[in-house]
């Protein structure tokens, strides 16, 4: 398979010598179930000071034991969770800055694929909808369009839309459903793709079909 | 444009399990389908209903016109199936043309209290600590009351008539009604896929409308079909009190109240209106006891 | 320990608050009158110089904070007011009418709960068979039933088909009843108000036990050889947490909403009380009844609380 010439994404701002992602000095402490007045409180430091950089075209790992504070951080770059300090650059924006980018346009160019598959899906509605759901609302993308979106991105993951559209989360299998997640996320045409632990809850394999799917990802965009 | 490259057909082996697309509400309607009792229950909520809209053809007599001589006839006599009241008007008629006002009262002010209740619910379970705070502690002093207490206490000092008895219920109501549906929306809003939506950058009333109130809007029609049953009983209540319907108008409770004298003469006439009241809360709470049942579905994950 | 006083604490401050907003809703009742207070107090024809010196000696020419505040103090020092018809204090009558209303409201509670449980109980340990499905027909028709509607058929059956219990009053002087005759009055208002909290309670028992039963623990107690009354007692102690809190909401209630079940029986409590009150429109007694009954509803579900609280620990938050 030969790769194409990558064309630079036009929302690129400053070449690829910039870093796609500056994390500096990330911290959120949670208090512990503790006293209600007065008295000392005791703090979960989730994270703590976590700082990285991330250039275009390449992929960062992170890893840790259980617990150690991997999804936190995840939600903590989509400000899912207010950080208690630090900075996070995206393309040489602050995020959260006046001169910089908001987090809503920082999470049009950032999506993440959550870990649990089954409650990462509104039970109520279709796969076809779930999917179709961020470029109608966040996009404005008109309702035929939005569909029509989602229909290709099925197909890209491996889905038939024609099967799967109108399909509901209970009736698909978890390597499915993480599929439809994965594609949820890439509807808005992210920039940067966040995984938490996206296919630990998988078998071993699904678990390497859906690798494969998201090397494949990997290697055709910026 | 985010293309992946042509490739493998890694997928097409996958098929989603079952035959055609079911959602939840296709399940539940489904279930619902099969429970023989809520099916039965349904029906005769309909009838009632039908025999309320339908009074001047149901029934047998004008329910407002008394005859002297033919007071407190026993049920069977030829031509009054149920037996005369107090003042000699058709039994029968009287219940027919009552479930009208009793309907009403019961029903009105749980749908208005839900339209409040629900919304005020929502913007609390949804809102800020702040303005959670502010609404459920006001709440609480509401709830701090005794339905029937409450209601009294309003009837009794803006007044008797209809308008007052559903305004002074859906007060009344609107209390629990906030209280169920913020812990409801609580309860949806910290599941992953609100957040996976908010991470989609979507705006708030996109995220409320199509993630969190279809799920939120199963668990307030079992508990506002419960209400029903309540509020039919206290407004009957009110009625009986003096509070609420005014005479001459036929109100279940109101000929109650109106029939006491009469136990001892006709106990058995005097006692249907209260079977009526009794029948119609039944059913409405077999209802939301189905349909929570029916909601009640643990999907295969 | 401390997590416990501190909760306890938390929950007075809740309460002294909601206490606070009660007060206010019963005291602003009376200005949702339409029209003057007065004019209900007064006939139209009374000359204009009476009109204002009754004004100014009830304080209503005064802001409507001030009157408030001016209320609660004379509240909270115990003076209800005087009533307007009976010339009366109000709280003297009030407390009278409220001690009838307890000889109804406890035993009627303590019959609901036990019946309640005792069914819901045993509803529950023979899930799906027949005993179980009579219950929750007996249960739910408990709930649906208009109260005041069993009372008067209750009546028709036992004292005019079967005249054997008397039909309406309290016999005696009120107060605890003091002789047999006193007692027969009793039987079919605490039958008829037990109704409700036996509905109430059977269900919530029976699906709470429902609930623990398919836990795993009770069947490794019986795999340890526990007997099964041993076992139906540690289930009823997981059980009971909810249950408990219920229980007192229903006492509650029962207090609270005994007007209709007091109008059919004509007994003297503070729902006739009240009732009185508002047809007379004796505005000082309806605004006492009304914050007594909805504090003594509040202080029962502060008790409960607490009471909760000691028995499970998460409820401690």
């Amino acid at each position: 398979m030969s790769e194409p010439d990558r064309p630079t994404d036009r929302r690129d701002r400053g070449g690829p010598s910039q870093p796609l992602l500056l994390v500096r000095g990330l911290k959120k402490h949670f208090p512990a179930k503790g006293r209600l007045f007065g008295g000392r409180r005791e703090m979960v430091q989730a994270v703590d000071g976590v700082s990285f950089s991330l250039m275009k075209g390449t992929t960062l790992g992170v890893v840790g034991e259980s617990g150690c504070g991997k999804s936190t951080t995840a939600r903590l770059l989509l400000h899912l969770i207010e950080p208690d300090a630090g900075e996070i650059v995206f393309d040489g924006d602050g995020v959260g800055d006046p001169h910089g980018i908001s987090v809503r346009e920082l999470r049009l160019q950032m999506q993440m694929v959550f870990q649990d598959s089954y409650s990462s899906l509104n039970p109520r509605a279709t796969v076809g909808d779930i999917i179709a759901f961020g470029p109608r609302t966040a996009k404005g993308l008109a309702r035929q369009a939005a569909r029509e979106r989602a229909e290709r991105l099925l197909d890209q993951v491996g889905l038939g839309p024609v099967l799967f559209a109108r399909r509901y989360p209970h009736e698909l299998s978890g390597g499915q459903r993480q599929r439809v997640n994965i594609a949820r996320a890439l509807a808005l045409e992210p920039r940067l793709l966040i995984l938490d632990e996206a296919v630990s809850a998988l078998d071993k394999s699904v678990e390497a079909q859906i690798l494969n799917l998201l090397a494949l990802c990997g290697a055709s965009s910026t | 444009m985010v293309e992946i490259a042509a490739a493998q057909p890694l997928l097409a082996l996958d098929e989603p399990q079952g035959a055609e697309p079911r959602s939840y509400w296709t399940t539940v309607a489904d279930r619902l389908r099969r429970d023989r009792v809520t099916i039965g229950v349904a029906i005769v909520l309909l009838l009632i209903i039908a025999l309320a809209i339908f009074a001047p053809w149901a029934a047998t007599h004008d329910p407002l016109q008394g005859s002297v001589l033919g007071r407190l006839k026993p049920v069977g006599t030829p031509g009054h199936l149920l037996g005369t009241d107090e003042t000699g008007r058709d039994i029968w008629s009287r219940l027919v043309y009552g479930g009208r006002l009793s309907l009403i009262c019961g029903i009105t002010p749980v749908l208005l209290a839900t339209l409040m209740g629900g919304t005020l619910g929502l913007v609390a379970g949804i809102g800020s600590r702040v303005i959670n705070m502010l609404v459920m502690r006001v709440v609480d002093v509401f709830y701090a009351f005794p339905s029937v207490l409450l209601a009294i206490a309003i009837c009794g000092v803006i007044g008797a008539g209809i308008g007052n008895t559903i305004l002074s219920l859906t007060i009344v109501f609107i209390a629990p009604i906030v209280r169920v549906t913020e812990s409801l929306a609580t309860q949806v809003k910290s599941r992953d896929f609100v957040e996976a939506a908010r991470a989609s950058a979507a705006p708030l009333p996109a995220i409320i409308r199509q993630q969190i109130l279809p799920n939120v809007l199963g668990g307030m029609l079992v508990y506002a079909t419960s209400l029903v049953s309540i509020s039919i009983i206290i407004s009957a209540g009110l009625s009986f009190l003096g509070l609420g319907v005014t005479p001459p108008n036929p109100e279940w409770g109101l000929m109650l109240n109106a029939l006491r004298q009469a136990i001892f003469v006709n106990p058995v006439v005097a006692a249907l209106p209260g079977v009526a009241i009794l029948i119609t809360s039944l059913c409405f709470n077999l209802l939301s006891d189905g349909l929570r049942s029916a909601m009640d579905i643990k999907l295969p994950s | 320990m401390i997590a416990m006083a501190r909760f306890i604490l938390l929950r007075l401050l809740h309460t002294v608050l909601i206490l606070f907003g009660v007060s206010i809703v019963a005291f602003g009742l009376i200005h949702l009158i339409p029209g003057n207070p007065l004019d209900i107090l007064l006939p139209p024809e009374a000359p204009k110089e009476v009109v204002e010196r009754l004004k100014v000696e009830f304080g209503f020419d005064k802001p409507l904070y001030v009157q408030y505040l001016a209320w609660l103090g004379r509240v909270l020092s115990g003076n209800l007011g005087t009533s307007v018809f009976t010339g009366l204090q109000v709280t003297g009558e009030l407390l009278n009418a409220l001690g009838n209303t307890l000889v109804l409201a406890v035993p009627a509670a303590l019959l609901g709960f036990s019946l309640g449980t005792t069914l819901g109980t045993l509803a529950a340990f023979n899930h799906g068979k027949a005993l179980d499905k009579v219950f929750s027909v007996i249960a739910i028709l408990g709930l649906s039933m208009p109260h005041y509607w069993l009372g008067i058929a209750l009546v028709v059956v036992f004292a005019v088909i079967w005249p054997v219990l008397p039909a309406a009053g309290m016999g005696g002087t009120g107060g605890l009843p003091t002789s047999w005759e006193e007692l027969r009055c009793l039987v079919l208002p605490v039958v008829t108000l037990s109704m409700i909290p036996m509905g109430v309670i059977g269900r919530l028992v029976r699906s709470t036990v429902l609930e623990v039963i398919s836990q795993e623990f009770p069947t490794a107690l019986e795999a340890k050889g526990l007997r099964r009354g041993r076992i139906v007692f540690h289930v009823l102690k997981n059980a009971a947490p909810p249950a408990l809190a219920v229980m007192g909401l229903q006492l509650g209630y029962l207090v609270g909403g005994s007007i209709l079940v007091e109008t059919v029986f004509n007994w003297p409590g503070s729902g006739q009380f009240m009732n009185l009150a508002i047809f007379r429109r004796d505005i000082p007694v309806l605004q006492g009844t009304v914050v007594v009954l909805a504090s003594f509803f509040v202080l029962i579900n502060l008790m409960v609380d607490v009471v909760q609280a000691l028995i499970d620990p998460r409820m401690r938050r």
